[in-house]
């Protein structure tokens, strides 16, 4: 038995998650590889990744429901190859589409859950379906549910203990606009008033964007970038965009002329800059001289979507 | 974590489920089919002469062999399938609870439902022959052996329970019904064939049915063997699927 425990502070962070070297193999198809991830306390961190990225086989990995094929976690600073059950009491979690007994009500399966758990508070179950407006519910029962209720009972479920860590995978998913927005606020008051750890996982970076403090890119089951809001926004390249008549001619003039490489062309008239651009003007009257017009000359600032993008080499996130 | 507490639950999840329906269905129409068919028997031949103890021979005899096993076999299929189905596992070993006290709750709900369908079926027989003893000469309709045929179905019940042992290790490694249900279908179909014959008391599903009549030994098989190995059949089943459960990614 493996009794590694470690006290994880890096730059004054402690990590109520860390993963080291993580892998889940999957009858030789590797589904997350050597992953390694930093959830700081008392924050909320954002797996992103496309579906099949190994998202919720990590959350998984971390819940103990599935065992990992090699390397360590750290939950709580304790080596969990040895995962206590108690754990649970301070964990909340919702893995992919909520599952509850179709044949129940939603009070009627949060009773099993607290019952299951056994020290909760009396009015724990009243507490949480007011918390995600279920409350009123009482006689449908659960197969009757929309996707957006049954998300919201999910979150319930996650939130009746009151755990430290909350779980999430893709809690937004089948959620209205106002369901969206209510669920974010009450994440961010979570962690700003009671210091919930929060590990959320999405595919949609504008969700992420608004709520998260740390954000960890998972593609392949690789880690491909971990890093917090603000150097994310670094990441966000300025670029002057070019409306030429022959965006051909245009590429020869910045590369022969101004020894330019870093450009995209889009389209049959636009050209973007993503280097050199103070010397926009010098570029305009060359362009001008060797005969182009020029339509419109603009500075803009890229979206991080651009930079996801690029990141995990495909389009298929934002 | 009280086991109590884990039946409990077990008990709440089969609220409004139509597998209960298909259980009470499936104890009462036992004996109202036997029912009718003594009276027909008797009413054709006027040497048979109706009474409790041949309704209930002969209702325990389907019970044991046929009916019983198909019907309470699907219900613990049922238990267990429906986790994978509803994929409800994800949520309930998020909460501190072993997955052996799981699965011995889903064994102790099963026993609690097996004894259930036995009472059921008892009170079938006690409610349907009072009511045609009205119109029909039945005997023996006493206390004593209407307590005496509860105690039997009840022992019946423990008996059946032990022989269902092993189609719960099979849902646990189908995931479904299908599998658990072909099974059974098989060996409801071997004991028919089996019941009459010297093996009968060798194989462990009409042995059961033989130990609780009193006639295994005129089939050849000691009682100590045929206790043995019914024995050793439900631990088995149980310790398998308790370690078949134990380590199981929850996909």
């Amino acid at each position: 038995m493996n009794h590694e425990n470690r006290n994880i502070h890096i730059n004054d962070v402690t990590y109520i998650i860390e993963t080291k070297d993580l892998c889940k193999v999957y009858q030789n198809h590797s589904v997350v590889n050597n992953l390694n991830l930093h959830i700081p306390k008392g924050q909320i961190y954002a797996l992103l990744g496309r579906n099949g990225a190994g998202k919720t086989t990590t959350m998984k990995m971390l819940l103990n429901l599935v065992q990992p094929s090699s390397g360590k976690i750290f939950l709580f600073g304790k080596n969990s190859s040895d995962f206590n059950k108690k754990n649970y009491h301070r964990i909340g979690s919702m893995i992919e589409a909520p599952a509850f007994y179709e044949n129940l009500t939603a009070k009627e399966n949060l009773e099993i859950l607290a019952r299951l758990r056994g020290r909760h508070r009396k009015d724990t179950i009243e507490y949480a379906l007011s918390i995600v407006n279920l409350e009123k519910e009482h006689k449908k029962l659960f197969r009757e549910y929309s996707l957006g209720m049954k998300q919201r009972l999910g979150l319930a479920a996650a939130i009746m203990h009151e755990p430290e860590l909350l779980i999430l995978d893709e809690p937004m998913n089948g959620l209205d606009p106002i369901g969206i927005y209510e669920t974010r606020n009450y994440l961010l008051q979570l962690c700003k008033e009671k210091g919930t750890t929060i590990l959320i996982s999405s595919h949609i970076l504008n969700e992420i964007e608004q709520i998260a403090d740390v954000i960890g890119v998972i593609e392949k089951g690789k880690l491909l970038e971990e890093t917090n809001l603000q150097k994310l926004y670094q990441h966000r390249r300025r670029y002057a965009e070019f409306e030429v008549s022959d965006v051909k001619k245009a590429a020869l003039i910045l590369e022969h002329f101004f020894y330019i490489s870093d450009y995209t062309i889009i389209g049959n008239s636009l050209l973007r800059l993503y280097e050199k651009i103070d010397s926009r003007a010098d570029i305009n009257r060359h362009f001008v001289k060797e005969g182009l017009a020029v339509a419109n000359i603009s500075v803009h600032t890229g979206k991080l979507e651009d930079y996801f993008t690029e990141l995990v080499g495909g389009d298929e996130i934002g | 974590m009280k086991l109590a507490d884990i039946v409990y639950c077990e008990w709440i999840k089969l609220k409004r489920s139509k597998i209960i329906l298909i259980g009470v269905l499936g104890s009462l129409i036992v004996p109202f089919l036997v029912i009718i068919n003594n009276i027909r028997i008797s009413l054709s031949n006027s040497a048979a002469s109706l009474s409790l103890s041949w309704i209930y021979e002969d209702t325990i005899m389907f019970l044991m062999l046929l009916f019983g096993p198909l019907i309470l076999t699907v219900t613990a299929s049922y238990l267990i399938s429906r986790e994978y189905t509803e994929k409800t596992l994800k949520t309930i070993f998020v909460v501190p609870i072993k997955r052996s006290q799981f699965l011995i709750g889903k064994f102790m709900i099963l026993f609690i439902l097996v004894l259930l369908f036995m009472i059921l079926s008892w009170l079938d027989i006690m409610i349907i022959s009072i009511i045609c003893s009205l119109f029909l000469n039945i005997s023996q309709i006493t206390l004593l052996s209407a307590a005496s045929i509860l105690i039997q179905m009840l022992k019946g019940g423990i008996l059946l329970f032990t022989t269902l042992t092993p189609f719960v290790y099979l849902t646990l490694c189908t995931k479904g019904t299908v599998v658990p249900f072909i099974a059974i279908a098989v060996i409801s179909l071997l004991n028919v064939v089996l019941s009459g014959s010297p093996i009968a008391g060798f194989y462990p599903w009409t042995a059961t049915y033989l130990l609780l009549t009193g006639r295994l030994e005129q089939s050849g098989c000691p009682i100590w063997f045929q206790i043995l190995l019914i024995l050793f059949l439900c631990t088995f089943s149980i310790g398998a699927s308790i370690l078949k459960f134990q380590k199981r990614d929850i996909i």
